[in-house]
């Protein structure tokens, strides 16, 4: 009884009442931190974006897809907070500088950041035809031109594609992705696995070693066999380790490896990535098959260009002959000159239409029609140029044939007149 | 003989995860562990992403021991692409992986007081453990999964005002668990619950080869990987560890260790106030095979990887202590006389189990060998 007076006269008092009634909770506790990264992602100024899908492809649980914005004419990115994980990455990523979250821009903006991207772009050199298109239509500056070779730097590329779709040529800049690459690492596990455990190794596709063990006998009695090595022991030749299932020994190309060891793995001879050689082959193709980036390969490959409608063509009343076009071209048989005019013309079926003698021209006498005209002029040309070459050679041919006549008929005369 | 089935739901399990008891009335005589249910294959979609991918999923291993693990997988990469990182990045890992520390350790003890039916401790621990998780939003700018870390450095820099603020609450923290680790160490109902219940003596513990606070408790003081490694050389630094081998001597070093981490952040911060430049380098990155190892708040945390040029995870292997340490399980039932003393003791060698279901043995069907990654 005694205790609720007191609590009465507690619940009346000034103090109780006034802090009672302005109760609230204290600022530091729902107010968070400045460096506190807020889900979702905002974007500070869409009209600087330059829809690069950096940030779609730095993000690693695929928070952000691109969309079409009709208030700004371009893909902007989309944000879902449920998939969000405030990790930051699209945020150094991107190369405006339009994304923001907490304070993290404004903070990391001074330091080093390497660029994660699901699409990894890796430039061809024996496609490559130096044209310089992928280079100065590059965004971020991540393309670089020395010693004659063309590099994309991995650390800066956001992977915008921009640069396969300028290159004339088809497949010199290749992509490969992480879902392409993952199968692949797989398949190779799985080939890796089956080379294990079924023991193939090179010795047991030499026709000198074991005779029996190549026709793909198992369970075979070993019992009467002196083999030293217990490993080629019943043999069993898997169909995906078939030899001679490709014509020629593969070669890899430097540019385009990236050494992940797929082709070692499978390979039941030897491959050394240090040196890039195959040292020993039996031709069962399953390194072409592992390879992400197709940089171990058999046979020539071929310029094929993309662009079949237009072709470049010279111009020959303003052409003045001075060759530079043909210098600069990098494409075999491209560019040849014509013997009757001395004047360059352009063959549209070695042609990959790069535009580099276009931009070289000091009288801009090259022009860009469809590919009918041009096609016309280099038969027309190069039918003269032969036939001129074939006058030639017939002149040539008369002309010699002339002088040793000559030189007959005088030893005659004068083994005739006894001189 | 009966058995008690706890799990794969249950209250006083943090991750699913089913434990068979076999009791003889009530004396506990062996345990079936089962798993499986949290495996996600976290490895197999690392493989093809790109390296600061796979970071932030590393990050996800784990939910409790986040940061060391994307501390170990840089380091990785670091360790074997000759990648020199700052000054300054060093101590900033450290101050972040000691605070980290402390908030599992509080964690652990909080659910160990739990099953002891000792719930003020518990919520006490708690209730101290938040201002830890506050100085690491205030650092990081996330609380739990931060992602700090990137390959060759950190993400951001401390500021004048964060240093003070940090020194600030760690004064307070640090009162604070003087109070709560006196009350565990001096309270009569937690020495009858604790002490010598669950003992795992050395030759028991060279068996299982157990690792983190359960060998130190056991009178391993050289399990610490922390003694191995570069960060720590520079600071000074011992580690805590104790004879006995029970669930009081377990729960005791952690306790120790959580002081001995506020030290350390300590001596962190003075050092980097002393150092200058940046806090990231460029991370130039070969295809090379390598493996590195961090000391976790449960123990050895070991990170193998093989990456391809330009950074590609090719394959990677995760290992983590909870697998050993659950083997270790069987052997402390030996001392467990009752039902709650066998599940407060499976909470005293700090189980994580998602962290635990990752791994892969092939079995020939043929021979029935089994293999592992080596061979492969």
């Amino acid at each position: 009884m005694s205790s609720s007076i007191w609590y009465l006269y507690e619940f009346v008092r000034k103090k109780w009442l006034k802090r009672f009634a302005n109760a609230k909770t204290e600022k530091e506790a729902y107010v968070p931190p400045e460096r506190y990264r807020r889900i979702p992602v905002s974007i500070d100024q869409p009209d600087n974006c330059i829809s690069c899908n950096g940030c779609y492809q730095s993000c690693p649980s695929e928070a952000i897809e691109m969309q079409y914005s009709e208030e700004y004419g371009k893909n902007l990115p989309v944000f879902f907070p449920g998939s969000c994980i405030a990790c930051g990455n699209c945020v150094e990523t991107c190369p405006t500088g339009v994304l923001e979250q907490g304070t993290l821009r404004k903070e990391a903006k001074q330091y080093i950041w390497t660029v994660p991207k699901i699409n990894n772009y890796i430039i061809d050199d024996e496609l490559c035809v130096k044209c310089d298109s992928c280079r100065r239509i590059c965004p971020v500056n991540a393309i670089t031109y020395e010693n004659n070779v063309y590099r994309i730097k991995s650390n800066d590329c956001v992977g915008c594609n921009r640069c396969a779709t300028a290159c004339p040529v088809e497949n010199a800049i290749k992509s490969y992705n992480e879902y392409e690459l993952s199968e692949k690492i797989n398949r190779a596990q799985n080939l890796k696995f089956l080379k294990k455990s079924k023991k193939i190794k090179y010795e047991t596709f030499n026709n000198n070693s074991n005779t029996e063990n190549i026709e793909g006998i198992s369970n075979k009695d070993n019992t009467n066999d002196d083999t030293n090595d217990n490993n080629i022991k019943n043999i069993l030749i898997v169909e995906e380790y078939a030899p001679d299932s490709i014509d020629e020994i593969p070669r890899i190309v430097s540019s385009l490896c990236i050494k992940c060891n797929n082709c070692v793995d499978v390979c039941p001879g030897k491959i050394d990535l240090n040196e890039l050689n195959v040292l020993e082959c039996v031709k069962c193709g399953l390194c072409i098959e592992v390879c992400p980036t197709t940089a171990i390969r058999t046979g020539k490959v071929v310029k094929k260009t993309l662009n079949t409608e237009n072709c470049y063509i010279i111009n020959e009343d303003k052409c003045i002959g001075c060759r530079i076009c043909s210098k600069a071209c990098n494409v075999e048989n491209a560019i040849s000159i014509s013997s009757e005019t001395n004047m360059p013309y352009i063959n549209p079926d070695y042609c990959v239409r790069c535009g580099l003698c276009h931009r070289e021209c000091p009288v801009d006498a090259i022009d860009f029609p469809e590919t009918s005209e041009s096609e016309k002029l280099n038969k027309y040309r190069s039918v003269r140029g032969n036939f001129q070459l074939l006058i030639e050679k017939d002149l040539e041919n008369y002309a010699k044939n002339y002088v040793i006549a000559k030189d007959e008929i005088l030893e005659k005369g004068k083994n005739e007149l006894n001189l | 003989m009966n058995v008690i089935p706890i799990g794969p739901i249950h209250p006083i399990l943090k991750e699913p995860l089913r434990i068979k008891l076999l009791v003889e009335g009530e004396n506990v005589k062996g345990a079936e562990i089962d798993m499986g249910y949290v495996h996600r294959g976290i490895e197999r979609i690392m493989e093809g992403k790109s390296y600061m991918k796979g970071i932030h999923l590393s990050e996800r291993v784990c939910g409790i021991c986040s940061y060391i693990h994307t501390q170990t997988f840089a380091e990785c990469i670091e360790h074997m692409c000759n990648i020199d990182t700052p000054e300054k990045a060093g101590h900033l890992r450290v101050i972040t992986t000691e605070l980290e520390r402390i908030h599992s350790h509080l964690i652990a003890a909080a659910v160990y007081n739990l099953t002891i039916e000792h719930e003020t401790i518990a919520m006490w621990m708690l209730n101290a453990r938040e201002i830890v998780m506050n100085l690491l939003e205030l650092i990081t700018g996330n609380r739990v999964n931060m992602g700090y870390n990137v390959v060759g450095g950190v993400r951001l820099d401390l500021k004048k005002d964060i240093i003070d603020q940090v020194y600030k609450e760690l004064d307070l923290f640090e009162d604070d668990m003087n109070n709560i680790i006196e009350v565990f160490r001096s309270g009569p109902m937690i020495r009858l619950r604790s002490k010598d219940i669950g003992r795992l003596g050395y030759k028991e513990l060279m068996k299982t080869r157990a690792a983190g606070p359960v060998a130190r408790a056991s009178g391993i003081p050289e399990s610490d990987w922390r003694l191995r490694s570069d960060l720590y050389g520079q600071y000074n630094f011992k580690p805590c560890w104790r004879s006995e081998g029970d669930n009081f001597a377990r729960m005791m070093v952690r306790h120790e260790e959580i002081m001995v981490s506020i030290d350390l952040i300590r001596q962190a911060l003075d050092m980097y106030q002393k150092c200058s430049g940046p806090i990231r380098t460029k991370a130039i990155i070969h295809a090379t095979e390598g493996e590195y190892r961090n000391e976790a708040h449960r123990g050895e945390v070991y990170y193998k990887m093989a990456i391809t040029e330009g950074g590609l995870i090719k394959r990677i292997i995760i290992r983590t202590p909870t697998v050993m340490n659950l083997e270790a399980y069987k052997y402390m039932l030996k001392t467990c006389p009752t039902v709650p003393d066998a599940v407060a003791t499976y909470t005293s060698i700090d189980p994580c189990i998602s962290c635990t279901e990752r791994t892969i043995i092939l079995k020939d069907v043929i021979t029935g060998k089994s293999t592992n990654y080596k061979d492969f």
